[in-house]
């Protein structure tokens, strides 16, 4: 047994006795803990009950339209319906997900630092996010909410339902979301350990960074826009209301310049998860590193000049409307780009189809379809006719479901076993992971070809010609719920049942798998070893550690454990 | 731990490194600057009408504050003196506030006369539509 | 470990070695001092995260007031006629005084950073205190505006009702300056109090809180004595341009006297606004007629009162009030951080290596400042 086998088992075979999860107890260390990890945790469970709410909403609306006429919602509460699922499912569930939850757990360790910049801030952003869901929850118990997610004016200003309520909570989750954003800009900006420059970081990184850039930049203009919308409600301001001269259009100017970058708040995080997924499950050298950087900073510049293609139908000049469409097609490059370098990449790679490669391998499918279909949305002449069908449902929903809630969970079935230190059932998350995929083509397919043959959004009743594609949208949407049930049990199972976790299970690189699973409070008990986030050749197996260890050379080996104190006392 | 002792001294060694005094001199300079744009721009509002200068008081104003502005930004908020990216950051800010001015203010006389010709007596605000 | 190794750890990463980290210091005191947090290595880069976490709020504030910018320019393109008939409502010397105030307060902030990074603590307490009685004179003299305007009837579009009969007995300004009388006398006693049981530190506090809240009392004084000089100024305003049109203050404006002096005194100006006094004056003497759809800016029948014809300016004020109103409750938010600098520079807490707080704080208030600076000439100058 050579020292450098023994300086492996010491560095990385060991699971601290203590750690973020046990390092203190009970219910305040929680709730005012300024540990990342944990409030990372505290967004997961907050983002996932928010998920499923939302989802049984989604799931009674379509058992509603199983049938053409009324089956049990009557036409208000179909609308208050689809509003909640559409508003919780953005600003509570999708914004948050991968940046709060994942990214708060992630990015610092991916950092090799103890925490992020402001510790405080994060804590108050998630309790911002939980001020605004109660803001959420107060409006559904209050006459509800059935404007749509968009509350666009004039009829926001006049309908009865609780818009105040839901504003102050978009304004509130607003700002949660401004301070995650500041708080990644400031700790990826001061806090790289020596030696890892801009293109040495991960490629999560990139792609945090650039949310975060439009997390500060757009949002801002949301939160002016809800207090507008209340001023307007509460004192009748006029700015957008035509009954006193103001200009509802420019509601959707105001709007969409939030909204829109917030499609990129929603997938672009998702984009940095899919690269570290098809890298590390392929053992490959991620394919055109710099591109997929760039085109994260360009598809986060480019966000911000292509909101006018929302409001194609709003009574737009042509001039703008042949601006903000060409300028629609140029965000399709860095897309393109990026879903070019992750197939190349797949490419001779060494495919291993675990859980998260399953979901990986799903975004690149449905991203393609849903990238692809927001084309013919963006170009006018075919938006007139598709605008406000099934057809752009479908398409948000391959986006936001088929690419953020994928890689999302693609990301969580990475990660889980380094946020909680316990190995799920691969063949029970693959098995999730096909019936999510199945059950989601089979609801959202059916919509696009009854979007092109006229079927409008948000309609509760419909044309009994219509009825087979609803029909078979419904069966899609209870298999995907089962599908997603199946996901959650396999994980919250390995919780109790799973086999304990090694620091590096997936053989990956980056520095997050070079901690103990789950990390201790401080993240590294020894100083972090600096490699090329993609090489996996400094990467290999060791069997008294049971997972992967980076390669470390002879020639390194007099300088090892200068201390060579038992770890275990800290 | 002996390496942050020495990170230790080094940094109270280099204290001055990172703050950077502005001279009162300046600061009174740039003060008494910014009062006398101010009465300046009072004093051409007043005098408008006699210099006949009404096409051009909305830029004469806009450019005197920022002027002031720019004042402000550069030496009472250190920009001068700042980090190259803290630079970036803050005028890349005014960048995206003229985007979305610009491309908002783009069409709105396209739409505008829909929007005057909302009924504006007959629906009243603040009510529950009827719809 | 010798100090060689660890410097060579800092400068050069960490690609040869491996140490053990031994966390047991972590929750003793960092050793740049006992404000740095546990996870920056070294004051400088505690500063340097504050500063740029303090730039990236101001870029969010920048974009969360562009938003009302955007609604001030649309509002203003498409009813030039309502700013032409608000602006004399808004007193300009009132605003240049405001304005003063706020750039004097600017400067004794900048000096307070400065005092803070050369460690003179009585300075840094001098220039606190002092921007914030300017902040409270600021609002002192709002205060005075907008009750002003208020008694009018001068109020957003939807409770506009200047012209009408006002309700009578309505202390606008009492409601207003009841939480500055109550926080002055508070901390007046308190003061006393502390002073009494010879509590030094929360004596000097509150003392600094009340001297600082008695500026909002000073703003009303020079607000009140100003009107009377706004009256002069007003009349000399006539004297320059105002012999063919006469509207004084609270005199309704009659709709052959409006058309009539802005066609007659625009007649000069470029073409758009030609273009918009023409089809304003001939709306205002035919309200029925269609709208040529071509022409420039068009002007809103809603805002011309075909009975009076007179100029419903309360999409101004909904503007006027909005941005005013955002920019005193950030001023109010710039109290509250000044007092929290006020209570850590009393207790010492800056040093050479730690005065982050203040230079932020102050990035905050030159920044309110700056929104000032534009606002001044946009609500009160441009014609």
């Amino acid at each position: 047994m050579s020292t450098i086998a023994k300086q492996k088992e010491k560095l990385f075979g060991h699971a601290p006795e203590e750690n973020f999860l046990t390092e203190s107890k009970g219910w305040a260390s929680w709730l005012f803990t300024l540990d990342h990890k944990r409030i990372g945790i505290m967004y997961l469970i907050g983002v996932m009950s928010a998920f499923t709410l939302a989802g049984i909403l989604a799931l009674i609306l379509r058992m509603e339209l199983f049938i053409p006429g009324e089956m049990f919602l009557s036409n208000q509460n179909y609308n208050r319906m689809f509003t909640l699922h559409g508003a919780i499912m953005v600003f509570v569930f999708i914004i948050p997900s991968i940046p709060a939850a994942l990214g708060n757990f992630i990015l610092p360790i991916m950092l090799g630092a103890k925490d992020v910049a402001f510790p405080r801030l994060n804590l108050a952003s998630f309790y911002l996010w939980m001020g605004g869901t109660f803001f959420f929850i107060l409006s559904m118990l209050f006459n509800a909410l059935d404007t749509g997610w968009t509350f666009y004016t004039p009829y926001s200003i006049q309908t009865s339902s609780a818009v105040i309520a839901a504003t102050t909570g978009v304004f509130i989750l607003g700002f949660s979301s401004i301070f995650t954003g500041l708080n990644f800009i400031v700790t990826v900006n001061t806090m790289r350990p020596p030696g890892m420059t801009w293109f040495k970081m991960p490629l999560l990184l990139w792609a945090l960074y650039s949310t975060a850039i439009i997390q500060v930049l757009a949002t801002p203009v949301l939160a002016i826009t809800g207090l507008l919308l209340m001023a307007e409600r509460i004192l009748g301001l006029g700015i957008f209301d035509p009954a006193l001269g103001g200009d509802p259009v420019l509601f959707q100017h105001f709007f969409w310049f939030y909204s829109h970058p917030a499609v990129y708040i929603m997938i672009l995080p998702a984009m940095g998860v899919i690269s570290e997924l098809i890298s590390v499950h392929s053992q490959k050298k991620i394919f055109g590193y710099e591109f997929i950087a760039y085109s994260s900073i360009a598809i986060a510049l480019l966000g911000f000049l292509v909101w006018g293609h929302h409001m194609f139908t709003s009574g737009q000049s042509e001039m703008v409307i042949l601006i903000f469409s060409a300028l629609t097609f140029s965000v399709a490059i860095p897309s393109a780009v990026k879903v070019f370098n992750w197939v190349a990449t797949l490419y001779k790679g060494s495919i291993t189809l675990t859980t998260p490669m399953c979901y990986a391998l799903s975004f690149i499918f449905l991203f393609g379809i849903g990238g692809l279909t927001g084309l013919p949305l963006g170009t006018l002449s075919t938006d007139v006719h598709l605008h406000d069908t099934y057809f752009v449902v479908a398409h948000f929903h391959y986006v936001m479901v088929g690419g953020t809630l994928i890689a999302f969970l693609g990301g969580l079935f990475h990660w889980w076993p380094k946020m909680f230190g316990r190995m799920y059932n691969e063949k029970g998350g693959q098995l999730g992971a096909l019936i999510v995929f199945i059950g989601f083509n089979l609801t959202f397919f059916p919509q696009f070809i009854m979007g092109s043959r006229g079927m409008p959004r948000r309609y509760a009743k419909y044309d009994p010609e219509f009825q087979i594609f609803h029909q078979i949208s419904t069966i899609g949407a209870i298999t995907l719920g089962i599908g997603l049930a199946i996901a959650g049990y396999v994980l919250l199972m390995s919780l109790y049942r799973g086999k304990r976790a090694p620091g590096n299970p997936w053989a990956a690189s980056t520095l997050e798998f070079q901690c103990s699973s789950p990390p201790t409070f401080h993240n590294f008990e020894h100083d972090i070893i600096l490699n090329d986030p993609y090489d996996f050749e400094s990467i290999e197996y060791d069997e008294r550690v049971g997972g992967y260890v980076p390669v470390l050379e002879p020639a390194e080996e007099p300088k090892s454990v200068p201390q060579p104190e038992p770890v275990e006392t800290t | 731990m002996t390496n942050h002792d020495a990170n230790h001294d080094s940094t109270a060694e280099d204290h001055a490194y990172f703050s950077h005094p502005m001279p009162v001199w300046m600061l009174l300079a740039i003060f008494f600057s910014l009062v006398f744009l101010t009465v300046m721009t009072v004093v051409m509002s007043e005098l408008t009408d006699a210099l006949q200068l009404q096409q051009w008081e909305l830029w004469i104003s806009m450019g005197i504050a920022t002027l002031k502005a720019m004042l402000v930004i550069f030496f009472f908020m250190h920009v001068l003196y700042d980090k190259g990216f803290n630079r970036l950051m803050f005028f890349a800010s005014f960048l995206f506030a003229g985007l979305f001015i610009a491309l908002t203010l783009l069409d709105t006389y396209q739409y505008r006369q829909d929007v005057s010709s909302f009924p504006k007596s007959e629906l009243p605000a603040r009510q529950v539509g009827d719809k | 470990m010798t100090t060689a190794d660890s410097v060579d750890e800092s400068n050069h990463g960490h690609q040869n070695e491996f140490h053990i980290h031994d966390h047991s210091h972590d929750h003793e005191e960092h050793p740049d001092g006992p404000f740095i947090a546990h996870h920056f290595e070294t004051a400088e880069q505690q500063f340097d995260s504050g500063k740029l976490g303090m730039w990236l709020f101001l870029v969010q504030e920048i974009l969360f007031f562009s938003g009302l910018f955007v609604a001030y320019i649309i509002y203003r393109n498409h009813n030039p006629e309502i700013f032409e008939a608000a602006h004399v409502h808004l007193d300009k010397w009132l605003g240049g005084l405001n304005t003063i105030i706020l750039l004097f307060s600017s400067l004794t902030m900048a000096w307070a950073v400065r005092c803070s990074q050369l460690e003179q603590y009585l300075g840094c307490i001098i220039n606190i205190v002092i921007t914030m009685v300017c902040a409270n004179i600021f609002l002192g003299v709002k205060a005075i505006e907008y009750t002003h305007k208020w008694e009018l009837g001068l109020f957003w579009a939807d409770a506009y009702t200047y012209g009408l009969p006002q309700p009578e007995n309505q202390n606008y300004l009492l409601w207003l300056s009841l939480p500055f009388i109550v926080i002055t006398l508070l901390s007046a006693g308190l003061a006393t109090f502390y002073r009494v049981t010879e509590n030094d530190f929360w004596a000097k506090f509150f003392l600094c809180i009340a001297i600082s809240f008695l500026g909002y009392f000073i703003g009303l004084g020079i607000a009140w004595a100003v009107p009377a000089q706004e009256h002069g100024g007003h009349s000399s305003d006539h004297a320059v341009h105002g012999s063919d049109h006469g509207h004084a203050d609270g005199e309704k404006h009659e709709a052959d006297d409006h058309s009539g002096d802005s066609s007659g005194e625009k007649s000069h100006e470029g073409e758009s606004h030609d273009k918009s006094d023409e089809n304003h004056s001939a709306k205002t003497a035919v309200p029925s007629e269609s709208v040529d759809t071509q022409a420039g800016p068009s002007v809103d029948e809603s805002t011309v009162d075909e009975a009076s014809g007179e100029v419903n300016m309360g999409g101004f004020f909904s503007i006027y009030y909005i941005m005013t109103g955002l920019h005193a409750i950030h001023i109010l938010a710039g109290i509250v951080a000044l007092t929290w600098l006020l209570y850590r520079t009393l207790d010492r807490q800056f040093r050479k290596n730690y005065f982050g707080p203040v230079e932020n704080v102050g990035l905050y208030w030159h920044l309110v400042d700056l929104i000032w600076i534009y606002l001044f000439p946009m609500m009160y100058l441009i014609h």
